[in-house]
């Protein structure tokens, strides 16, 4: 009972002080204009769930399994950042070490946090489900309200994913080395890759939608395969295909009734399957958990006692300069002129702290980047790997202040805007230039002057996006997770609408590189206006 | 920065930070050469108070003027000799000590001559050892930390020093070493130190703020404080099951268990026991004085 109650209070707490951000209700407008999206009009061309031109009538149990399917695809990526904090906070508030001090067991501390998560991810995804209520009676296409048919989908398909995305952000909390920007950007792969492994069981076949819950985390099979059953019904002669996602579609659309997924002891089953993966996490953080000991707080000094540095202990002894010995070199301050010093000094203050793999990591890419930076294909693999190696670096920019909480004497020194703002972003360019030199060096000697545009543009895109998204959100999670989505889609991926480094020759046609240049000074201005803000507080 | 003609005029100022939230309302002060003690209770609107006249934020009403510059139009002027340590700063915790002390001097515009002569005499003046100079600051105790930014606040050798709450985190001995600092500065500049800490201001202020509830309670000198409660301070012995009767009726400032009773330290008008003895009055008692109602004239 009374371990009911500490579990009930820490939600309790974390819950008020997350719905009382403004965060909190950006996403919730910015969820429930999804789930507006995900009911396109009847009238429209468009289809989120697309069985070949065919969809459901848009009764109870359609809109709510699509929106349902929607966001927990959706909500599962901006979700883990917005609870990736549950822990932090305790460790910045210092009450962290208060509850340290109580008898509350480490387990429970974990579990009671993933709880924490997975209740406010739910209010906003109850929100959802109310405005889902709410479409089926804007499009008015059967005004016959379903209760359960239009609920269950969210109980079944949602919640246990976000259940699991709040657990894994609290694991993400206590190991160490996932805690700050490294972590955001292997969630995202991790995202990207179980959205991929998930989303290749819903392919239709000529046996229908083959069930397997153990790789469908998203549920959408067990949603797939229903409407595929009832779909062939309807048009026994059709050969269906399945699409999820916005899309237009060329000539007729039909429709069939389909009342919805029947929830069976088998079904819930596969779903409680994650339910279950989830508390495990949960638990298993408390494992990495340290309990806000401050000795084991520091992120490096608990990299060195983490599990892998601890294999790599001997290693390390052997033939690596010591960590602690890295960080003490002191750089020196050269005697410039003003401004210079500023610079320098800002320079000094994003490349200090790096690991020295880090610098072996840049003069790697340097060195292959010149030497194989001709070959379009070699480059984009280069250059996209010199250009994300230093993601940690940007994602700092404009956050600095809050971080660290320097706001208060760095905004009350003279020209803060002309000078420290202005040091802050040619420092974050100058890194990018460096980063990316090697590619920009071989594009110069081998002559591909309209590449080595794309690439002179992407130098000053990346660092004035980082500096906008920081100083505008004042987190560095949001540039992390919105860079490498665009970096994977656009330069790695192809896409040339986001391929903001000039990679492909059809990125080049269109003109991206000047688009991306008038972006860049529009992103510029924003950023001095929201620095200009804060110095006005 | 050695100016007589400074002088920081705060003309009707306040700040509303919700509808019904007031941080400050109607603060009006004249300040020239010399250390202002600002005393007032917690969430009485000091920090509000230090955070305008730092040109970190702005007031809703009134203007603050730093030699007749309207400090909110021309944030420069002020910001050029302004030496700012604030009650919850941080720092950058892989730079060490000198190479932050460097950051901040750039930003503040210094050149790097005075900046790397500076830096080594505060690092001597707030005495952090050589050996913890080239550490990062990631490592450091709280009171190492507040030592580094006690030297920042004073990189430019500033002619409005505004600290807040200073000594918070410092051992007795670096208390006493930082108040005899600011009493070493205070001649050339004007130097707002706010604090809860009475003995801080009492050992350093030329005059004395009282802020409670946003509004200015009492400007005046330290000494004019101590005649407000001359002849009020007593000491009463009385039994322990006493005390709560007695803090009923008096001002209580301080209590001393012994084996006759609870020695009680009183401000009060009026002798509040027989047996009470009348004791030298401190600017503590003033404080409490005039906080709880009494002479704010």
């Amino acid at each position: 009972m009374r371990r009911l109650r500490i579990l009930t209070q820490l939600v309790r707490a974390d819950l008020l002080e997350r719905t009382r951000r403004y965060s909190f209700l950006i996403t919730l407008g910015v969820m429930v204009y999804v789930g507006y999206l995900a009911v396109p009009s009847i009238a429209s061309k468009a289809l989120t769930v697309d069985l070949g031109n065919i969809r459901g009538i848009y009764n109870s149990a359609w809109i709510g399994s699509m929106i349902a399917l929607i966001s927990s695809m959706v909500l599962s990526l901006p979700g883990f950042y917005l609870v990736k904090n549950a822990i932090e906070r305790d460790r910045k508030t210092g009450a962290g070490q208060i509850i340290a001090t109580t008898p509350l067991s480490k387990p429970l501390y974990t579990l009671g946090k993933a709880v924490s998560n997975f209740v406010f991810l739910t209010l906003i995804i109850a929100v959802v489900a109310l405005a889902a209520g709410g479409m089926q009676f804007i499009r008015g296409e059967s005004t016959q309200l379903d209760l359960w048919a239009l609920v269950a989908p969210f109980l079944f398909t949602t919640l246990p994913t976000l259940m699991l995305v709040a657990a894994v952000a609290v694991l993400f909390e206590s190991i160490s080395f996932l805690r700050s920007g490294f972590g955001n950007i292997a969630y995202f792969v991790l995202w990207t890759a179980v959205i991929t492994i998930s989303m290749s069981g819903v392919s239709f076949g000529s046996q229908g939608v083959i069930e397997e819950p153990v790789n469908d985390l998203f549920g959408a099979s067990v949603v797939a395969a229903s409407m595929h059953e009832a779909a062939h019904t309807a048009f026994p002669e059709k050969n269906l295909d399945l699409g999820i996602g916005y899309t237009r579609v060329e000539g007729e659309i039909q429709t069939f009734r389909w009342e919805g997924v029947t929830w069976t002891g088998d079904v819930l089953l596969g779903r409680l399957l994650w339910v279950g993966v989830a508390l495990g996490i949960a638990l298993l953080s408390a494992l990495f958990f340290h309990r806000f000991d401050p000795a084991r707080g520091g992120r490096r000094t608990s990299e060195r006692r983490g599990l892998i540095a601890r294999a790599l202990a001997p290693v390390r002894a052997l033939s690596l300069p010591s960590l602690h010995l890295w960080r003490r070199v002191s750089l020196p301050m050269p005697p410039l002129p003003p401004f210079g010093r500023v610079l320098v000094a800002e320079i000094r203050l994003m490349l200090k702290g790096l690991p020295w793999w880090w610098y072996v990591g840049a003069i790697g890419l340097f060195v292959a980047g010149a030497a194989g930076g001709a070959d379009p294909e070699a480059r984009r693999g280069l250059l996209g790997a010199a250009w994300i190696w230093p993601v940690l670096i940007w994602s700092g920019l404009g956050v600095r202040e809050r971080t660290h909480r320097t706001g208060p004497i760095v905004f009350s020194a003279p020209q803060p805007l002309g000078r420290q703002f202005v040091g802050m972003w040619v420092g974050g360019t100058l890194v990018t230039l460096l980063t990316g030199s090697g590619v920009g060096l071989r594009l110069v000697t081998s002559g591909a002057w309209h590449h080595l545009l794309g690439w002179g543009v992407a130098v000053l895109f990346i660092p004035t996006l980082a500096l906008t998204l920081g100083v505008w959100s004042g987190t560095s999670k949001f540039f992390e997770a919105l860079y490498v989505a665009v970096w994977y889609i656009g330069p790695i991926s192809g896409l040339a609408i986001f391929d903001y480094m000039g990679l492909s020759q059809e990125a080049l046609d269109h003109g991206l590189p000047f688009i991306y240049l008038g972006l860049t000074a529009a992103l510029l201005l924003a950023a001095l206006i929201g620095r200009w803000r804060q110095v006005r507080g | 920065m050695t100016n007589n003609s400074m002088r920081l005029s705060i003309q009707d100022v306040s700040k509303r930070y919700d509808r019904d939230v007031w941080g400050l309302r109607d603060f009006s002060l004249e300040l020239e050469l010399g250390v202002l003690g600002l005393l007032g209770p917690n969430g009485a609107g000091k920090s509000t108070l230090m955070t305008i006249i730092a040109t970190i934020t702005q007031p809703t009403e009134g203007r603050i003027l730093w030699n007749g510059t309207d400090i909110a139009q021309v944030p420069n002027d002020v910001r050029a000799v302004l030496g700012y340590l604030p009650q919850d700063f941080g720092v950058y915790p892989n730079l060490n000590a000198v190479e932050f002390l460097e950051y901040m001097a750039a930003i503040k515009g210094l050149s790097a001559r005075t900046a790397r002569q500076r830096i080594e005499e505060l690092l001597d003046l707030v005495n952090l050892a050589p050996e913890a100079r080239r550490r990062p600051l990631g490592g450091y105790s709280g009171g190492m930390r507040q030592r580094v930014g006690i030297a920042q606040a004073l990189l430019n050798d500033p002619g409005l020093l505004i600290v807040d709450e200073p000594t918070a985190g410092l051992d007795p001995e670096e208390r006493v070493r930082f108040r005899n600092l600011l009493s070493d500065l205070a001649g050339e500049r004007i130097v707002i130190l706010s604090t809860h800490i009475v003995t801080d201001v009492e050992a350093v202020a030329t005059d004395i703020a009282l802020i409670e509830n946003g509004r200015l309670v009492r400007h005046a000198l330290p000494e004019e404080l101590l005649q407000a409660v001359e002849g009020k301070a007593w000491e009463v012995v009385v039994p322990s099951d006493e005390l709560p009767a007695l803090k009923e009726r008096a001002i209580v400032s301080s209590t001393a268990r012994r084996s006759d009773g609870v020695h009680a330290r009183v401000v009060s008008d009026q002798r509040p026991d027989d047996g009470a003895v009348p004791d030298e009055a401190t600017l503590e008692d003033a404080y409490l004085y005039v906080i709880s109602g009494n002479g704010r004239a």
